[in-house]
């Protein structure tokens, strides 16, 4: 499953960059995260609660930064299992310029493996939970960029 | 089943209900638990404390209200709604998708009420709710509210009904003579969720030739269960024809993003939406000109 | 064309002789009454004190290697005993032998995943706990670490040689690779009118016992014994693989089998689980158990071999069928368990009911990152039998020829019975003609002709299907020699001890498990029959237990086998515990051993009429045998295994007599079928069938009914379907979607009675036709379509499959019946 989106925000490319190449900004992201712990400088690692509604449940998480350009370009994946399911999700970020000198056009595209109980039994719901799951990560992440680029630098 | 450790809390009247809701954190209502425990036993959902309010009396009940309108208790089971004199006399439909619903011992459990707020797209009384506008009364630590069908059903398993609400009737107005309906709900299996469901309603002139008004609903199509609108406002004051309602199935699908499993690609199901809201139009057509005396 | 014929096969034992006639007879089933009122004890119903439940951790990816397990967490929960991972379990047992020859038979499988996973729901590590409820809980705080490998998802590609490997010990995703050739085949290709090229696929199914697969391990320290109760209805046969496993003699290992609720051929793939159990149960002191969820048998436990056919069928124009060649890939999952028998079991049908001699079909074996595959209803020959009705139906379809009469001219016919099909299997008589006109009739062909016509100038499409097959029973189990000639089987052969007590009450035993099919009652009639009482009075014993129950390495309930293996040992020990009544009886009434016949619980001579109850008998040869001379043999317990004269097959020409009886039968289908959404009614099914002489008709009847209808549901509802990414997502009831009374219509059923040529008593073993329902359904779909000119390659059909086929076309003119 694919899913893709861009947003703008009035800030600078390495200001939103900072934002969100920390961690916790993407901790911050996910729903019900906790335990956040960084393990490299490329690596941390989380629970997070995954799902829909009532069915949703607690899936830990790895991250790892597979490869990053500041400033531009940054893949990350988040491995989680939980609820005898595994969901991986590889994430693309590309940060350009904006429609003015100060602004930055950040365009993402996820793809998201679900594999296990999830896969089968919610297979029906599978895409368009998946797709509201995502979309609400990059909100937040939206948001929080904002908020952080709103603070200043 | 080996579901996760939860509470269990039994309740047996409203305000017991909203008072525990109030004061657990991770409370979730279970009426007849249908939907609910097989999620659980999948360990898929895992609620930690469940309030059973299935022992409240006074929430399961049928009951006219005036004459232009039936009251429904939330708790009523899918078996009450299908064998009510009153729901076939007044709003037929609604005892048609009743009956169609998995098997006759789920039937027996599961509530109008509990599936309402479980809201699965593919469920098959939301979406007749849908096309019958009907209004969802909802209790809370603040009183009650009602909320249109259009709004109740927000997204994928999500409605109105907050995490400290209940979900305390439903009323659904009284068909006259002029209107036509039909459920038809396209399966591999019989009682099984289906591929695609589809309530219609439509309401004919004196003559029975032209259509005043037309609503359709639509089950596992989208995230919620939803209302072919397009088609719906292109029926409006058309005469029927073959064409028409043709042209009107054609329509239907605007706006859809159907999901894909083994059972249907979201191509198939598009497709299967054409199909069943063409019959089921002209079922309800040839329905609400008997009535009328226009066959 | 000449056929081989031979002559009747003698047999081991005739057909019933005098006696009270309970053989034949639709007595209600004995074991009935308590199954159907909550009194039958199943393996979940056998409760050990202190025992411990399990709970396993699934992988949810279809091919990946373990990086890590981190057990510390569950270890840690409150009530959990130990978890074990498939490191630690590889150190405690020694891995399953391996059927195939080298290099598959280096592949190492072992109850638990080790190293890597190779299937979506594979086992990774086991967590055991005070109970079932902790150990759940437990198992999820399991922490697994893999690295994603590219699964291989369908046979042909994981036969290329680019294909990913699943293991790397043998370097090859090929479990057999074989070629079988019969007659002269491009002699046949060369004298050929029309040459037909087709693809077909089976799909890959499995079946619905409402018990699903369990084992209940104890291990007495003390003694050194295990007793391990399990419902694998194959217990003996796997007891080499688990005490080989377990490194036990297998003398300290007591196998017990309760009642049985189904297995259809599924629970023969238990063992690795009864292996898990055994040593955990051993390593920890105390009894433990472990029942299957749904969810871990849709995923985990047997799916049926899923095959995909690439041929060439040679034909005259008058419809002959000269010969058939090209290749079948068989996709069996990540390991090969029972497999690679599946490659020679279909072997038994090679030429199915047709006399055609030439055939050429190289078979490949394949490794996929899917469930395991094995023993499933018409195991392996349904696949091939499938094969055969729709290239009957194509030969029909191409030549303009009616598809009944394509089938009739190709059918063996009931002069040239029994019959040597060139592969030394031996049919064992039937009219398989007559019973093809029979199906006709009762779908009164013509009417539905013009009815099929009237409905389609009105947009509706009707379509009748009739498909043939064969039901072989009483494998011979030397074919296997075929895929391996160092294989250490060969023959089949059952077991039976009979044995009256001093009270004069007759017990029986023996080696099958019972799962449903009515086994005791079956066997307490061919007993009564023999020894002229009433089948009330004689008591099976139920269930199995190595203890008390006589078997042989070949026992068990598989392969429609128990009617003609365990009833020829019934028949035999019954016979000799007869022999030596009338022996004891004419001591003590003063005349001959022949002139004493048993009748109503008695004794009785005919020249006299003098009798003695049989109570007397048991009493004075148990209890007061100096009333008998001393060398007068007083033993009353007989027990005797019957075994059917088979040969051992060639490996090099894979010739040999593979099964001892063929059921036949053939089934007629009316659908209609909704051209607008693909979906598929059944509106008729009717079947006539010949398993030879019945020992009990009602319980043949419920075989065929039942086969029939998991034929059906297999053709239009169930499929264990993968994704391209490897997930399962038949993986519930919510999607492996069994068939109800509301599906189905009633199935109309007639039998014809053709006795067997070499079966015990004339009979045949029955209950595994249902795959001609497969065939059956898609002639008929065909059939409703044809103004449409759409064919199905499937033996699935779903309502997608067929509305995408029919996307775009429109119907003919009608089209002439």
């Amino acid at each position: 499953m694919e899913f893709q989106g861009n947003v703008e925000f009035a800030a600078p490319r390495e200001v939103v960059w900072k934002i969100i190449r920390d961690p916790t900004t993407v901790a911050k992201a996910m729903p019900d995260f906790r335990d956040l712990v960084v393990t490299s400088p490329t690596s941390f690692t989380g629970s997070a609660k995954v799902g829909v509604s009532v069915i949703r449940g607690s899936f830990r998480f790895q991250f790892q930064i597979e490869e990053e350009n500041p400033g531009s370009f940054l893949r990350l994946s988040a491995r989680g299992r939980g609820i005898g399911s595994s969901v991986d999700i590889q994430t693309r970020v590309t940060l350009a310029d904006g429609g003015s000198p100060t602004a930055t056009r950040m365009e993402w595209k996820a793809e998201a493996q679900v594999g296990g109980a999830l896969a089968g039994i919610a297979q029906r719901l599978l895409d368009q939970a998946a797709d509201r799951t995502v979309r609400d990560i990059f909100t937040n992440l939206s948001r929080l960029v904002r908020e952080g680029t709103a603070a200043g630098p | 089943m080996y579901p996760r450790p939860f509470e269990y809390r039994a309740v047996t009247t409203v305000d017991e209900a909203l008072r525990v809701l109030h004061e657990v954190e991770d409370g979730k209502v279970l009426a007849g638990g249908q939907s609910l425990l097989p999620l659980m036993k999948l360990r898929l959902a895992s609620p930690g404390v469940l309030v059973d309010i299935s022992g409240i009396p006074d929430l399961s009940y049928i009951r006219p209200q005036g004459e232009n309108a039936v009251e429904i208790g939330s708790l009523t089971t899918h078996d009450t709604v299908a064998h009510s004199a009153l729901l076939q006399e007044r709003c037929p439909i609604l005892p048609a998708a009743a009956r169609g619903i998995a098997d006759q011992q789920i039937r027996n459990r599961g509530t109008i009420g509990g599936s309402s707020c479980h809201a699965d797209p593919a469920s098959d009384l939301p979406p007749t709710l849908l096309a019958l506008d009907a209004e969802f009364s909802i209790v809370g630590p603040k009183g009650s509210r009602t909320v249109p069908a259009k709004e109740f059903f927000v997204d994928l398993f999500e409605t109105q009904v907050q995490r400290d609400e209940i979900l305390h009737h439903i009323q659904v107005p009284t068909l006259g003579p002029q209107w036509g309906w039909s459920y038809t709900k396209f399966n591999r299996r019989e009682g099984d969720y289906p591929i695609v469901g589809v309530a219609i309603l439509v309401r004919l002139d004196s003559h029975g030739r032209r259509l005043e008004e037309v609503r359709i609903g639509l089950a596992a199509v989208n995230p919620t269960p939803c209302r072919a609108r397009a088609a719906e406002r292109f029926l409006q004051g058309q005469e029927i024809s073959p064409a028409i309602l043709k042209e009107a199935a054609h329509r239907s699908t605007e706006g859809l993003h159907p999901g894909s499993d083994m059972h249907g690609s979201s191509q198939y199901r598009r497709d299967m939406v054409q199909v069943f809201v063409r019959r089921g139009l002209e079922e309800a057509v040839t329905r609400a000109r008997l009535a009328g005396g226009n066959p | 064309m000449s056929a081989a014929r031979t002559s009747p096969r003698s047999v081991a034992v005739p057909a019933p002789a005098e006696g009270t006639g309970w053989v034949g007879k639709s007595i209600p089933t004995k074991e009935s009454v308590r199954f159907t009122t909550g009194h039958g004890s199943y393996l979940d119903d056998v409760k050990l004190e202190g025992t411990a439940h399990i709970a396993l951790v699934h992988s949810p990816y279809a091919h990946a290697r373990i990086r890590s397990i981190d057990v510390k967490e569950a270890s840690a929960m409150p009530g959990v005993l130990a978890v074990y991972t498939g490191e630690d379990i590889r150190k405690l047992v020694d891995p399953f032998m391996q059927l195939a020859p080298p290099p598959a038979d280096k592949v190492l499988d072992y109850p638990l995943a080790v190293e890597k996973v190779r299937f979506v729901g594979e086992p990774v590590a086991v967590v055991v706990a005070r109970d079932r409820y902790l150990a759940a809980d437990a198992a999820e705080m399991v922490q697994v670490d893999y690295d994603v490998l590219p699964p291989v998802m369908d046979a042909e590609s994981a036969a290329s040689p680019s294909a990913p490997i699943l293991h790397e010990a043998i370097g090859t995703n090929r479990v057999w690779d074989g070629v079988y050739e019969y007659g002269d085949v491009d002699g046949a290709f060369a004298q050929a009118d029309l040459v037909i090229q087709e693809k077909f696929h089976y799909h890959r199914f499995n079946s619905a016992p409402l018990e699903l697969n369990a084992a209940l391990a104890s291990f007495d320290r003390r003694t050194g014994e295990l007793t391990l109760y399990t419902n694998n209805v194959m217990p003996m046969f796997c007891m080499p693989l688990v005490a080989s496993s377990l490194r036990l003699p297998s003398d300290r290992i007591r196998v017990i089998v309760p009642d049985v609720g189904g297995s259809f051929g599924n629970k023969i793939n238990s063992f690795p689980y009864m292996v898990l159990v055994s040593v955990l149960s051993m390593q920890l002191g105390r009894p433990v158990k472990w029942t299957e969820l749904r969810s871990e048998f849709l995923a985990a436990g047997t799916h049926g071999n899923e095959r995909t056919f690439q041929i060439e069928a040679a034909v005259r124009k008058d419809g002959t069928l000269l010969g058939l060649r090209g290749e079948a890939f068989d996709d069996t999952g990540a390991y090969a368990r029972y497999e690679p028998a599946g490659a020679v079991i279909w072997a038994q049908v090679a030429f199915s009911m047709y006399r055609h001699k030439n055939l050429r079909l190289h078979f490949h074996s394949v490794f996929t990152n899917k469930c395991p595959v094995g023993p499933n209803r018409g195991y392996s020959r349904a696949q091939h039998l499938f094969l055969y009705e729709r290239i009957m139906d194509r030969i029909a379809d191409r030549l303009g020829l009616d598809r009944g009469e394509v089938r009739e001219r190709n059918f063996v016919r009931a002069d040239e019975m029994p019959y040597q099909a060139p592969n030394g299997t031996v049919l064992d008589g039937g009219d398989y003609a007559r019973a093809l006109h029979r199906v006709q009739e009762m779908l009164d062909l013509p009417s539905l002709r013009a009815q099929q016509k009237a409905l389609r100038a009105r947009g509706r499409y009707l379509g009748v299907g009739i498909a043939a097959a064969l039901d072989s029973a009483g494998n011979n189990f030397a074919q296997v020699r075929v895929i391996n000639p160092h294989l250490p089987f060969s023959g089949n052969s059952e077991s039976a001890r009979v044995w009256m007590d001093m009270m004069g009450r007759v017990h029986v035993a023996m080696g099958p498990t019972n799962q449903g099919q009515g086994h005791e009652t079956m066997a307490s009639q061919i007993v009564a029959h023999e020894l002229g009482l009433n089948p009330e009075d004689v008591h099976a014993l139920p269930g199995f237990d190595s203890h008390s129950h006589p078997y042989t390495g070949h026992s068990g309930a598989y392969a429609s086998r128990t009617a003609v293996m365990g009833g020829g040992a019934l028949l035999g020990a019954a016979r000799e515990l007869r022999r030596r009544i009338q022996v004891i009886a004419a001591h003590l009434l003063k005349t001959a051993p022949e002139d004493i016949l048993l009748e109503k619980g008695e004794a009785r001579s005919r020249r006299t009429g003098n009798a003695l109850p049989l109570s007397v008998i048991g009493g004075v040869a148990l209890g007061n045998s100096l009333e008998l001379p001393l060398d007068m043999d007083t033993n009353l317990s007989v027990t005797y295994v019957y075994r059917p004269p088979f040969r051992i097959p060639s490996h090099v020409d894979k010739k040999g007599n593979f099964t001892l009886t063929y059921s036949y039968q053939v089934h007629g289908a009316v659908v209609e079928v909704d051209p607008e959404t693909g979906k598929v009614h059944l509106r008729r099914y009717v079947a006539v069938d010949d398993c030879g002489n019945m020992i009990n008709p009602a319980i043949v009847e419920g075989q065929v009914i039942g086969a029939a209808v998991h034929g059906i549901e297999a053709a239009l509802l169930c499929e264990a379907k993968y994704g391209a990414d490897g997930q399962l997502l038949a993986s519930s009831f919510t999607d492996y979607l069994c068939a109800t009374s509301l599906d189905v219509p009633p199935v109309e059923v007639e039998h014809f009675i053709t006795p067997s040529t070499a079966g015990p008593m004339g009979v045949r073993g029955v209950g595994e036709g249902g795959g001609t329902a497969l065939p059956a359904l898609a002639a008929a779909v065909e059939d409703a379509l044809s103004p449409f000119g759409v064919t199905f390659q499937d033996s699935h059909l779903t309502p997608e499959r067929i509305q995408s086929a029919m996307r775009g076309r429109a119907p003919t003119v009608p089209s002439p019946p």
